[in-house]
């Protein structure tokens, strides 16, 4: 996936997180969490607030320490070693930039730790200056640059070190959006260059679908799935990842019938077919996850899916949700794209409404 | 000088004491008559003093008084005699070494209790203000029976063997008043460096150890330079107080180790000489005066010299 992925010591993970649990007096902040980070890789963790994720990249970091588990950095076990010994770098989630320094002292910092000569710091500084795009702003100090600016400071600072890992703790949350999509491509680009590896984290999904090459879910402590972002994004693997990602229909009902990764989900008298996720028997609850986007809806002549008649069209920018009642009572939700004469839809239609089969996701409940 | 240097260094602006002065300074611009009040206080409390000081010190002192007559014969005899200079030479001596051990004292103290959790910092902090609602004055007096010959450090130093007859230096000389001075004005200087340092955020000292510093390291690079505020403040303070003390070498110091204020002291008190106590005074004023803008231009060079903004 990643030039680096070749090069030296390839197969031996970036990162390495083995039953780590971690506890603070009542809460179980992490329970039993492992995970593999490929080198070079630009992985996120994903998660409503509270879910962990800091506290994840806190032990990686070295800021906390794990009650039970293990986490090796290139393959090394880490254990007990302090942040200053560690070969990674973290862009805090409120930046924590040096106020009584410049932008080129910020940067310089960690290159001064490790007793770095004079003129290799300053070719180093001046590089990363440009990487960022801060050329003309090493001699001013942090509280005369502007949100974004700072940021790149913050990634700057970390990313002259060169860590084997990088780790981001939603570094972006402050920006408004207009910056934040800018950092967006900035933080790819940045990635493509230097080559090691990032690990993000985010409760953003759109931020984590668009930057990563994979995404571990959390909630409550653990790990819900893991894995690419189309994959997460057309195959959760329960309610609350489809919920946690893009927006989805929910349709309850039980299983009509199930082979090994097929099945139809009957409610309210229909059937709907899909793939299932996980072994099913026929006659036990379940639910199906249709994305708005993967329900079409074709004119009333046709013959496939089922019909139904619309409820409500309602303009989304760029697309329009439109909402209908199909067969069985069964409300459900469509996206389509937004044309420049509108949409050909209106309320009261007759109308039907399909799907692949690919496309509708049959969960146990 | 040293107000408008604290004014512009940002991490100053909750500081006691210095913040409350520039703050005044800044809104004289908007409304004056708002600083109406401060201006009375500050007249009836700060210049009338002095004012009359500075007449009553060109006064002509006889043997029944002073009389209303100009000379110069108090600061003749000020320049001339040199038992005064020599005692303004000492006071600020004092004062420097004073300051300099108060702020080797505070500091660390000020770096744990400001590192420390909720329930211990509260209880630390009231035993480092519970001595501070006595009086100076008793404070001061305390050193006695802890000093003396027959004080508990001899108590103990026999009691242990140490010694076997006590022993004497411990007390009237110039390192007994270092340690009544340190004592009292220690809150002066810890107060200002705990606020810095507890208000300082304590995520750059894990971005520090991230960036590979030790713990050592993080503290010169980060925790002190970012405390400096406090410790100019405090170190302010500290100096300002113990060139003018007055009870602690009465009491502590021999006669070799007496102070401007105590020799001050006395030309009102014994000598009934108000015109050269007063000559004395302003002195003695103009000299720390002197000392703060020598210092305070000193910190402007050592905050261009540290990179720092203007
Ligand atoms: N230092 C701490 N002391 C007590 N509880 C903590 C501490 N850090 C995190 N927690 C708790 O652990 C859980 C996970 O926190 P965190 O990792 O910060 O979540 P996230 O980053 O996903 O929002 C939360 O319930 C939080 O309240
Ligand atoms: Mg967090």
């Amino acid at each position: 996936m990643n030039a680096s992925s070749t090069s030296a010591g390839a197969g031996v993970s970036a990162v390495s997180v083995q039953h780590v649990t971690k506890r603070f007096n009542e809460t179980t902040a992490l329970d039993g969490v492992s995970l593999e980070i490929r080198r070079g890789e630009f992985f996120s963790l994903l998660g409503p607030s509270g879910c962990g994720k800091t506290t994840l990249l806190r032990i990686i970091g070295g800021f906390e320490e794990a009650d039970s588990g293990e986490v090796l950095i290139a393959g090394r076990n880490v254990g007990a070693d302090p942040p200053y010994r560690r070969r990674t770098n973290m862009i805090f989630q409120h930046l924590a930039l040096f106020p009584h320094l410049t932008v080129s002292e910020n940067i310089a910092f960690g290159l001064e730790m490790k007793k770095v000569s004079r003129t290799e710091i300053d070719r180093k500084v001046g590089d990363i200056l440009k990487l960022v795009r801060l050329e003309d702003y090493g001699k001013r100090k942090i509280d005369e640059l502007s949100g974004g600016q700072k940021q790149r400071v913050a990634i700057a600072r970390a990313l002259v070190n060169e860590p084997e890992v990088l780790l981001l703790d939603e570094p972006l949350g402050a920006l408004d959006l207009q910056l934040r999509l800018q950092m967006h491509d900035e933080l790819k680009r940045i990635h493509r260059a230097i080559g090691s590896t990032f690990i993000l984290v985010t409760h953003d999904q759109t931020e984590a679908i668009t930057l990563s090459d994979r995404i571990a879910v959390m909630n409550a402590g653990q790990i819900v799935q893991l894995g690419t972002p189309a994959d997460i994004y057309s195959r959760p693997i329960n309610r609350f990842v489809a919920n946690f990602i893009g927006h989805a229909n929910f349709i309850d009902g039980e299983v009509a019938a199930a082979s090994e990764n097929k099945g139809e989900l009957r409610a309210g008298g229909v059937i709907f077919a899909g793939r299932t996720a996980g072994a099913l028997r026929s006659g036990q609850p379940a639910t199906a996850v249709l994305r708005y986007e993967h329900l079409r809806i074709l004119p009333a002549s046709s013959s496939a899916g089922l019909s139904a008649v619309v409820e409500d069209v309602a303009f989304h920018g760029s697309s329009f949700r439109v909402t209908v009642r199909a067969e069985g009572g069964i409300r459900l939700v469509s996206e389509i794209a937004g044309s420049e004469d509108g949409v050909q839809v209106k309320l009261g239609d007759a109308v039907r409404v399909d799907w692949r089969p690919e496309s509708l996701t049959i969960l146990d409940q | 000088m040293l107000l408008e240097y604290y004014s512009t260094y940002r991490n100053t602006r909750k500081l006691p004491f210095v913040a409350g002065q520039s703050a005044p300074q800044r809104r004289a611009s908007r409304g004056g008559w708002l600083l109406a009040p401060a201006m009375a206080w500050l007249f009836l409390f700060t210049i009338v003093p002095v004012a009359m000081m500075l007449v009553l010190s060109f006064w002509t002192s006889t043997a029944y008084g002073i009389k209303a007559e100009f000379t110069l014969d108090n600061y003749r005899t000020i320049f001339g005699e040199p038992v005064y200079l020599s005692t303004f030479a000492r006071t600020l001596r004092i004062a420097a070494v004073t300051t300099a051990l108060t702020l080797v004292v505070a500091y660390p103290v000020a770096l744990i209790v400001s590192r420390a959790r909720g329930g211990w910092k509260a209880i630390a902090l009231l035993f480092i203000f519970l001595p501070f609602w006595t009086s100076y004055v008793v404070r001061s007096f305390l050193w006695l029976p802890m000093l003396g010959r027959n004080g508990l450090i001899n108590f103990l130093l026999i009691k242990l063997g140490i010694v076997t007859r006590p022993v004497d230096w411990l007390i009237y000389n110039e390192g007994a008043v270092y340690v009544g001075l340190v004592y009292a004005y220690m809150l002066f200087m810890f107060l200002p460096i705990y606020q810095s340092l507890d208000k300082q955020d304590r995520k750059l000292e894990e971005a520090a150890s991230d960036l590979g510093a030790t713990p050592a390291r993080t503290f010169w690079r980060v925790i002190l330079p970012l405390s400096l505020p406090g410790v100019f403040s405090g170190c302010t303070m500290v100096f300002m107080f113990a060139c003018g003390a007055y009870v602690t070498p009465q009491l502590l110091g021999g006669a070799s180790s007496l102070m401007a204020s105590n020799v001050i002291g006395s030309q009102f008190q014994i000598s009934n000489n108000w015109a050269l106590g007063s000559a004395l005074s302003i002195t003695l004023m103009v000299i720390v005066l002197f000392c703060f803008m020598l210092g305070s231009s000193r910190l402007g060079l050592l905050q261009v010299l540290s990179g720092s903004r203007r």
